[in-house]
């Protein structure tokens, strides 16, 4: 319980003299920001509590698979609980909450045991490596059993792995906004989704060597959402020294309110710059062709 | 007003002018002493005169008209100011909710809409035209709000014929009205937003009777202590979840209520009513959807496998059903008064309905299978600690499914759906309709889960300010 709702259930027992109507019940929270999240259970904030072989045990994990990734969702997790229990608490070892999932009746694999699912979804934030599944069963009067554990391995997505190239400039948000990197290379060139390459047109120059950066994806255009949210300019070969500057242009927010963004740079695999911002309404306004968006950083390139 | 003085002023120096001629004894004759004091100013009857009065005369009898002509200017404007054709009025509701366990700095993603609740909000802000002609009159308000973000809309605009045009405790009083309106059900759907002791109306009332005005018309009659209105209304009122100030059905809703009005005893009032509502629900069908093929990647490959590919078949279109609905009611108010102190009022109100819920959780019969029976019912105390302040409180239960079930493992167990509130209220008042308010809510709901699986409250006490003036 937050302190601000302890003092006031202690204000409020005072009042009513310990009336039931005081302290009972959940806090309201989405538990956004734990890395394992279940849309529809109840999350609740702080450590799952540690349960006793009095309470109802966990008869099984079933899961898809155990490799998961940033951003993963509609990932379905299942199993069977003690016959006593009639929810299960889920969450990740070390995580932020824990979530509550009312027990459903027995599958036909175990039809004596009440079971559980859920579709369980983790955040942009995780970091790769390995987490702890924990399923706990409870009883109709709060007790929670004693735990099951499962091991899961957080690696990069595979629907989004990270561009590779000599020089890549990423653009990353956080809302289904349709959001537009712009690179201006040393010769002037914007590179954006009206212009994926700074390569001149055709004929091509035979004697031509020059290296050209060229966008990957414009994601989210025409708010025609595909939850990457992600851009990247890539030279895959040795990039032209010189200045570049680096812009966000945001074409529409899609019906969001806003979007935070990040831009960053890696040269030769360093990391050599990062910017944030936030993209609001008022950028939606105006051209969105070459030179549009707002100023984000500036490198260059030797 | 200068133009009430300026006539006023008129009449004194005529007045005057006219006294000092009726107190020249020589010059007039001398008024009978049971004469009304007004007889004072009636131009004298003929008599016989010597020649040198008839000027005299001549000028009290024109004085006496003149006064005559600025009494009737007086009194048709104090008509006029008693009954203007056209009256300006509203009111202001700004509040300051300091804290609501509710409220998070998050987005419900599925609207768009902040989850902080802890903030200042103008609940309502009212300006409203009232115009009569004679036997026919009508008003004109809008409500301005920014509940959810900046809002104007029409609250209540409604055409009325009555009879008698002046009211006449003796004569009954009947008025028919077309247009958007209160809903006639029960007190506190009728009780005014400025009048009420407490910031909102029962959780039931918010549910049943969403926004509590809707299109239709209505017909009143009230005859000594008696008051008795029926309506044939849209069913949709203004805050309707799905289809506000719309009708998706030709059938109309009646509504109607029967309430009396009477003083018991010296300083003991009472009154009460019983209300109906019937009408007819809507169900929207659903338009054909073409089949489709879904991946669900669920090796986490990244890469289309066979087995991933479900074929999802397309499904005809479904028609719109409808189904009955409706709700008894009952209230009553007993009002005490304590000198020096002030009035003490009770009052309660309960509701037995059935599918006719539009504004918590939106009753569909046809979706649950099952017809949706709802129940709810208030109870509260104001007391006035003189004309500066009140304090109060009011308990309110609402279940919008009385047969509510949850499956929790094998077994389907019956839940408790009911939304309560327990308000405590403290008011300040300084003249009409100027107010502060403080209110503690304590809500219960069936909106968390609790560790068990069960039901639970999800954390939602509320302490609100209000500050208010009526003009």
């Amino acid at each position: 319980m937050r302190p601000l709702a302890r003092l006031e259930c202690a204000v409020l027992a005072l009042a009513l003299a310990g009336s039931s109507q005081s302290c009972s019940g959940v806090q309201a929270d989405t538990g956004s920001d734990a890395y394992m999240q279940i849309p529809g259970a109840q999350f609740v904030r702080g450590p799952m509590p540690q349960g006793s072989s009095s309470g109802p045990g966990t008869l099984q994990i079933s899961l898809m698979n155990n490799n998961i990734w940033a951003g993963l969702v509609n990932d379905p997790v299942s199993g069977a609980l003690d016959p006593t229990a009639t929810a299960a608490a889920l969450g990740l070892q070390g995580d932020v909450g824990y979530w509550i999932v009312v027990a459903g009746v027995p599958s036909e694999t175990t039809p004596d045991d009440p079971s559980y699912s859920a579709t369980l979804q983790f955040s942009e934030a995780i970091a790769v490596g390995s987490y702890t599944l924990v399923v706990r069963a409870v009883d109709g009067n709060g007790n929670f059993g004693l735990p099951k554990t499962q091991t899961l391995v957080a690696e990069t997505s595979p629907l989004n792995p990270p561009a590779t190239g000599d020089l890549v400039v990423t653009l990353t948000w956080d809302t289904d906004a349709n959001l537009a990197l712009h690179v201006v290379d040393p010769a002037g060139v914007d590179i954006y989704w009206g212009n994926p390459s700074s390569e001149p047109p055709f004929p091509f120059d035979q004697n031509d060597s020059g290296s050209y950066g060229y966008i990957d994806y414009d994601s989210n255009a025409n708010c025609v959402i595909d939850g990457l949210r992600r851009e990247d300019a890539i030279w895959p070969d040795p990039p032209p020294g010189g200045q570049y500057t680096v812009r966000v242009d945001t074409p529409s927010l899609c019906g969001q309110a806003i979007a935070y963004w990040t831009v960053r740079v890696l040269l030769y695999g360093r990391a050599i710059g990062e910017a944030s911002g936030v993209a609001l309404d008022a950028d939606t306004m105006g051209s969105h062709g070459a030179g549009a968006g707002v100023l984000a950083l500036q490198f260059a390139v030797p | 007003m200068r133009r009430l003085a300026r006539l006023g002023v008129l009449a004194l120096a005529s007045l005057a002018s006219s006294a000092r001629a009726d107190g020249t004894p020589a010059e007039g004759p001398s008024r009978p002493s049971t004469a009304p004091p007004d007889a004072a100013l009636a131009p004298a009857p003929p008599t016989a005169t010597s020649p040198q009065d008839d000027p005299l005369r001549a000028e009290v009898v024109r004085q006496g008209a003149a006064i005559d002509e600025l009494r009737a200017l007086l009194e048709d404007e104090k008509r006029k100011r008693a009954n203007p054709p056209i009256r300006v009025s509203g009111f202001i509701q700004a509040d300051w909710v300091i804290h609501d366990q509710a409220s998070q700095n998050e987005v419900d993603w599925s609207t768009g809409q902040p989850l902080n609740l802890d903030r200042f909000t103008l609940r309502r802000g009212h300006v409203r035209v009232d115009a009569e002609q004679g036997l026919v009159l009508g008003c004109l308000e809008i409500d301005a709000n920014t509940t959810s973000g900046p809002q104007v809309r029409p609250i209540d605009v409604e055409v009325s014929l009555r009879w008698p045009e002046k009211l006449n405790a003796r004569l009954p009083l009947f008025m028919a009205t077309i247009g958007l309106m209160r809903i006639p059900f029960g007190y506190e759907v009728q009780e005014l937003d400025y009048v009420r002791p407490f910031l909102e109306r029962a959780t039931m009332l918010g549910a049943l009777f969403p926004g509590e005005f809707d299109l239709g018309m209505r017909f009143y009659l009230k005859y000594r202590f008696i008051d008795w209105a029926i309506a044939i209304m849209n069913g949709s009122p203004i805050g309707d979840k799905v289809f506000p100030d719309l009708d998706p059905v030709g059938a109309k809703e009646m509504v109607g209520r029967l309430g009396v009005d009477f003083e018991i005893a010296p300083g003991v009032r009472f009154q009460a009513g019983v209300s109906g509502d019937t009408g007819t629900g809507f169900h929207p069908g659903t338009p054909a959807t073409m089949p489709e093929l879904v991946w669900q990647n669920q090796n986490g490959s990244g890469t289309v496998q066979p087995n991933e590919i479900t074929a999802i078949g397309g499904t005809p279109a479904t028609p719109s059903q409808v189904f009955h609905r409706f709700a008894f009611g009952g209230d009553a108010r007993l009002i005490l008064r304590f000198a020096p102190l002030g009035n003490l009022s009770l009052r309660v109100e309960a509701i037995d309905a059935e599918n006719l819920d539009r504004g918590l959780e939106v009753a569909d019969p046809i979706s649950a299978g099952y017809d949706l029976r709802e129940v709810g019912y208030s109870g509260g105390a104001t007391q006035e600690i003189t004309r500066w302040a009140m304090v109060g409180a009011r308990y309110d239960l609402y279940n919008p499914n009385a047969d509510a079930t949850q499956q929790r493992a094998a077994n389907l167990v019956p839940v408790n759906r009911s939304y309560s509130t327990l308000a405590l209220t403290g008011m300040l008042r300084y003249g009409a309709g100027a107010r502060l308010l403080l209110e503690y809510d304590i809500n219960r709901n069936p909106l968390g889960i609790g560790s068990n699986g069960a039901p639970t409250t999800l954390a939602d006490n509320a302490l609100t300010l209000r500050g208010q003036l009526v003009f």
